[in-house]
C-alpha cells in the first residue's frame, strides 16, 4: 500500500511539473507547427535545420531530424525536448542521460496528430482542448471537398521516383476519407511499384508536391501545389486542405 | 643423411633416393618437371605421401623450431610489397643477435646493405640476403631453389665457393638451376626429373649420358685451359 | 621527430574532440568522452586490422572496409536488430563469417587484385542486403540505415564505449604479441614456413583477432572506410616497419585520424552532424588512389 502511495505521489508531482515547461526544443518541423498552433511559439527555443517558416525565425538550429546535435540541444538548457519516432532511439537516450525530459510522438495517423496537439496544448498552453478543436476544424474544412471527391478511388502520391504513396491509414488518407473518398492502398506510407498503381485503378491520382507528371500520364492526375502544408502531419494541414480544395474542385 | 621413400605429390611420382651427409646434389629437369615441388617437399612445406627423413627423423613430424634447423629453403620468389630493411628481415626471420647478423653480411660482402630496404635491392642482392638467412640458421640440409638465376656472372663463383664451404662442414645441399655448367662443376650427385619421375640419380657423367632423356637435347663436356664446359650438341 | 608527429597525431584530435568550444563538464563526461573512446578505439582497431590484413594477404590495398569485413559485421548487426538479438553478437558473427570468406578467397585466387575485387563484391552484396533488410522490416528509417552504412558515430553510454575501447586494446596486445608472425607472413608463405610459422593457421588467427574489435565497433558506428588503408602506409612511411612497432603506432595514429574526422564531422556544418565515414572517405580516397598508383603502376 505504501508503495502504491509513493508511486501515486510521484505521478501527481510529475503531472504538475508538466505545466511549467517554457524552454522547448523541437526535433520535428511538424511538432514545431503544432507548438505554433497551440500558441506556445514563445516557449520554443530550438528547431531543426529544416524549419524555415515564420515560427522559426530567431530560434536556434539544433541539427537534423535523424542526426540532431545532442550537445547543441543540451547547451540551450531546455526543460523539454520533443521528437517524433523518426529521431533515432540512441539520440533520445543520450538526451535523457543528460537529464533532459524528452517526449517522443508518433505522427502518422490523424489521431496521432490530434493527440499530439492536445497533449502539447495541455503541456505548453494549458489548453488540452486544442486537439479536439483541431479535429472539428478539419472535419469542417473537408466538407466542401466531398462534393468533388465523394465515392472516388484516390491514390495519394508524395513522390514519383520512387513512387511513394500515403495510404488510407495515414493522416492524409484519413482526411480524404472524411471527404468521402475511397483511399487506396490500405497502408500508412509506403513505396509501391507503378504496376501496382495501375492495378489499384484509381479514379484520381493526387500528386502532392513535386513529381514527374510524365510517369503518371495514363492517370487522371490532380496536382496540389504548394504542398508543404499538406505534408506536415500538423495543424498546417488545415491550410493545406484549402489548397487541396482549389486543386480538386477548381476555383 | 637424407632418405626419401616413395614420395608422391602433384606431379611427383613415387620418388625414392638416399643422399649421404655432406653431399652437394644438383636437381635438374625442364620447367615443370617438379624441381621446386621436390625441394619444398624435402622441407616439409607440402603434405606429401611417402616419407622424407633427415638423419633418421621424419620431417613432417618435427616441431617447427627443430624442423627449420634440420632443413631450410631458399625461395625463388622475393616479392615483398612492404618495406623492411635487411637487418629487420634477418632479425625477424632468424631471431639472431646483431653481431651474428653483421658477421654473415660481412661474409657475403653485403655489410653496406644492413639498413637498406629489401624491396630497393636488385634480384641478385635479394638472393644474397635470403642466403644470409639460411647461413644464420645453418640447417643440416640446405635447399637452394635457383640461387644463381638472378645473379650476375661475377657473383656466381662466390655462391659456388659458399656451397663448397657449407658441404665441407658436413651439411647436405640441394640446388636447382638451369645453369648446367654451374651444377656440373659443383655437385657430386644429380637428381634428374622428367614429368615428375626420377629418371636419374647419379654422377655428372651419368647426367651427360641421360641428358637427351631429361632435357631433350644432347649435352657434352669439353675441356679448355684446364676447365670443363658443358655444351649442347 | 617522427615520435613528435605520432604524439601530436594522438593528442591534437583528442583534445579538439573533447574540449572544442569549452563545453560544461557533464557534456565532456557524458557525451564527448564516450565519443572519443568510440572514435579512437574504432580508428585504432581499423588501422591495426588494416596493417594485419595488408601483411597477411601481401596486399597493399587490403583493410576491413575494402575486403567486406566491416560490411559483413554491419549486415550481422542489422539482422540481429531485426530479430531483436544483441547487435554485438550479430556483428561478430557477420564479421567473422566474412573473414572466413576472405581467407577462402585468398586460397582460391592468391593474386592480390582478385582478392580485392572479391572483397569489393562482398561489400556491395552485404550493403545491398542491409538496405533490402530495412525495406523488408522497417525497424529503422531508410535515412538511418543510410547513415549506418556511411559510418555515423552516435552517442552511447560511457560504460559501453569503455568496454569497446578495452576490447580494442586487448586485441591490439594480442596482435603485438604475434607481430613477428605477421612480419614473416608478409615476407611470403615459404619464408614464414621456413622460419617456423604455419602461415595458413597464423593468417587465420591474426585475421580473427583483428576483426573482433572492428566488428563490435561496426555494430554501433556503422561502416567507416579508408582509415585502415591509409594509416598503416603512412606509419610505414614514418619508418615504423616491423609489426611490433607498426601495429601500436598504427593504432595511435588511426585513433587520432578517426577522432579528427569525427571532430570535423561535428564542427564543419555546425549544428548538423555529418557521418564520420563521409569525412574519412573525402580525406582518404585521394591518398588511397596515390597508394594504388604507387603499388600497381610503380611496381614494374
Amino acid at each position: 500500500m505504501k508503495r502504491v502511495l509513493f508511486v501515486f505521489f510521484w505521478v501527481v508531482l510529475f503531472g504538475l511539473n508538466g505545466f511549467c515547461f517554457d524552454r522547448v526544443v523541437s526535433l520535428s518541423p511538424a511538432l514545431t507547427d503544432i507548438i505554433a498552433y497551440v500558441g506556445a511559439e514563445k516557449k520554443l527555443i530550438g528547431v531543426t535545420v529544416f524549419c524555415s517558416g515564420e515560427v522559426c525565425r530567431g530560434k536556434e538550429k539544433v541539427g537534423g531530424i535523424v542526426n540532431p546535435n545532442v550537445e547543441k540541444i543540451y547547451s540551450l538548457h531546455p526543460d523539454l525536448v520533443i521528437a517524433t519516432t523518426l529521431t533515432p532511439k540512441r539520440d533520445v537516450e543520450a538526451l535523457k542521460r543528460l537529464g533532459l525530459k524528452v517526449l517522443v510522438f508518433r505522427l502518422v495517423s490523424l489521431e496521432d496528430v490530434v493527440d499530439a496537439t492536445g497533449r502539447l496544448g495541455e503541456l505548453l498552453g494549458g489548453d488540452g482542448a486544442k486537439g479536439r478543436k483541431l479535429l472539428r476544424r478539419i472535419r469542417r474544412a473537408v466538407l466542401p471537398l466531398s462534393r468533388c471527391l465523394k465515392g472516388k478511388r484516390v491514390v495519394i502520391v508524395i513522390s514519383s521516383r520512387p513512387l511513394y504513396v500515403a495510404g488510407s491509414k495515414s493522416y492524409l488518407g484519413e482526411i480524404l476519407k472524411l471527404a468521402g473518398a475511397e483511399v487506396v492502398p490500405d497502408t500508412t506510407f509506403s513505396v509501391i511499384s507503378y504496376e501496382s498503381l495501375v492495378e489499384l485503378r484509381p479514379d484520381t491520382v493526387l500528386l502532392v508536391g513535386n513529381g514527374n507528371l510524365y510517369l503518371l500520364a495514363r492517370f487522371h492526375v490532380v496536382r496540389v501545389k504548394p504542398a508543404d502544408e499538406l505534408l506536415h502531419p500538423s495543424p498546417q494541414v488545415l491550410k493545406g486542405i484549402g489548397e487541396l480544395r482549389r486543386a480538386v474542385c477548381g476555383k | 643423411m637424407v632418405e626419401v621413400r616413395e614420395l608422391s605429390l602433384r606431379v611427383l611420382k613415387n620418388i625414392s633416393f638416399t643422399v649421404p651427409e655432406g653431399s652437394v646434389v644438383g636437381v635438374v629437369g625442364k620447367n615443370g618437371a617438379g624441381k621446386t615441388t621436390l625441394l619444398k617437399c624435402l622441407g616439409g612445406f607440402y603434405s606429401y605421401s611417402g616419407s622424407v627423413k633427415v638423419n633418421g627423423r621424419e620431417i613432417r613430424e618435427l616441431p617447427p623450431e627443430e624442423r627449420i634447423k634440420a632443413v631450410n629453403y631458399l625461395p625463388q620468389d622475393f616479392y615483398h610489397p612492404f618495406p623492411f630493411t635487411v637487418y629487420e628481415f634477418l632479425s625477424s626471420t632468424t631471431g639472431k643477435r646483431d653481431e651474428e647478423i653483421e658477421e654473415v653480411l660481412c661474409r657475403l660482402g653485403i655489410s653496406a646493405f644492413k639498413n637498406r630496404l629489401l624491396n630497393g635491392l636488385s634480384g641478385g642482392e635479394k638472393v644474397k640476403v635470403h642466403l644470409s638467412r639460411l647461413l644464420l640458421i645453418d640447417p643440416e640440409v640446405y635447399l637452394l631453389d635457383e640461387p644463381v638465376a638472378y645473379l650476375d656472372v661475377s657473383v656466381v663463383p662466390l655462391i659456388g665457393e659458399l656451397v663448397r664451404e657449407i658441404s665441407k662442414r658436413g651439411k647436405t645441399v640441394f640446388i636447382t638451376s638451369h645453369d648446367v655448367n654451374f651444377l656440373y662443376e659443383l655437385c657430386q650427385l644429380f637428381l634428374g626429373l622428367k614429368e615428375g619421375e626420377l629418371r636419374l640419380f647419379g654422377s655428372g657423367g651419368e647426367l651427360l649420358e641421360k641428358s637427351r632423356e631429361i632435357f631433350g637435347v644432347e649435352l657434352k663436356a669439353f675441356e679448355c685451359n684446364g676447365e670443363i664446359f658443358i655444351k649442347t650438341v | 621527430m617522427r615520435k613528435v608527429a605520432v604524439v601530436l597525431a594522438v593528442f591534437i584530435p583528442s583534445l579538439l574532440l573533447l574540449f572544442w568550444g569549452f563545453p560544461p563538464t557533464n557534456i565532456v563526461l557524458e557525451l564527448r568522452l564516450p565519443e572519443l573512446l568510440l572514435s579512437f578505439g574504432f580508428g585504432g582497431s581499423l588501422s591495426a586490422a588494416g596493417g594485419v590484413f595488408q601483411g597477411t594477404l601481401k596486399n597493399p590495398l587490403a583493410e576491413p572496409y575494402t575486403l567486406g569485413t566491416a560490411a559483413g559485421a554491419a549486415l550481422g548487426a542489422a539482422v540481429a536488430s531485426v530479430f531483436r538479438f544483441p547487435v554485438e553478437w550479430g556483428a561478430l558473427v557477420g564479421g567473422l563469417l566474412s573473414v572466413f570468406f576472405i581467407v577462402l578467397s585468398f586460397r582460391v585466387f592468391s593474386d592480390p587484385l582478385s582478392v580485392l575485387l572479391f572483397g569489393v563484391g562482398l561489400t556491395a552484396f552485404f550493403s545491398a542486403s542491409i538496405l533490402f533488410l530495412y525495406a523488408l522490416f522497417p525497424v529503422y528509417t531508410l535515412q538511418e540505415a543510410l547513415l549506418f552504412t556511411l559510418g555515423y558515430i552516435m552517442p552511447v553510454k560511457i560504460s559501453l564505449s569503455l568496454f569497446l575501447f578495452v576490447v580494442s586494446l586487448v586485441s591490439l596486445a594480442l596482435l603485438i604479441f604475434r607481430s613477428r608472425n605477421l612480419d614473416l607472413i608478409s615476407l611470403g608463405d615459404e619464408t614464414a614456413f621456413f622460419s617456423g610459422v604455419d602461415p595458413k593457421r597464423e593468417r587465420f588467427l591474426l585475421f580473427l583477432i583483428s576483426s573482433v574489435p572492428v566488428s563490435l565497433f561496426v555494430a554501433y558506428c556503422g561502416v567507416i572506410g579508408f582509415v585502415g588503408i591509409v594509416v598503416p602506409h603512412a606509419v610505414r612511411f614514418l619508418g615504423y616497419r616491423t609489426g611490433k612497432l607498426l601495429l601500436p603506432v598504427s593504432f595511435l595514429v588511426g585513433g587520432g585520424a578517426l577522432s579528427l574526422s569525427q571532430w570535423l564531422a561535428r564542427t564543419l556544418l555546425y549544428p548538423t552532424v555529418l557521418p564520420a565515414g563521409v569525412i574519412t572517405a573525402l580525406l582518404g580516397v585521394p591518398l588511397f588512389l596515390y597508394i594504388l598508383w604507387r603499388y600497381t603502376g610503380g611496381r614494374g
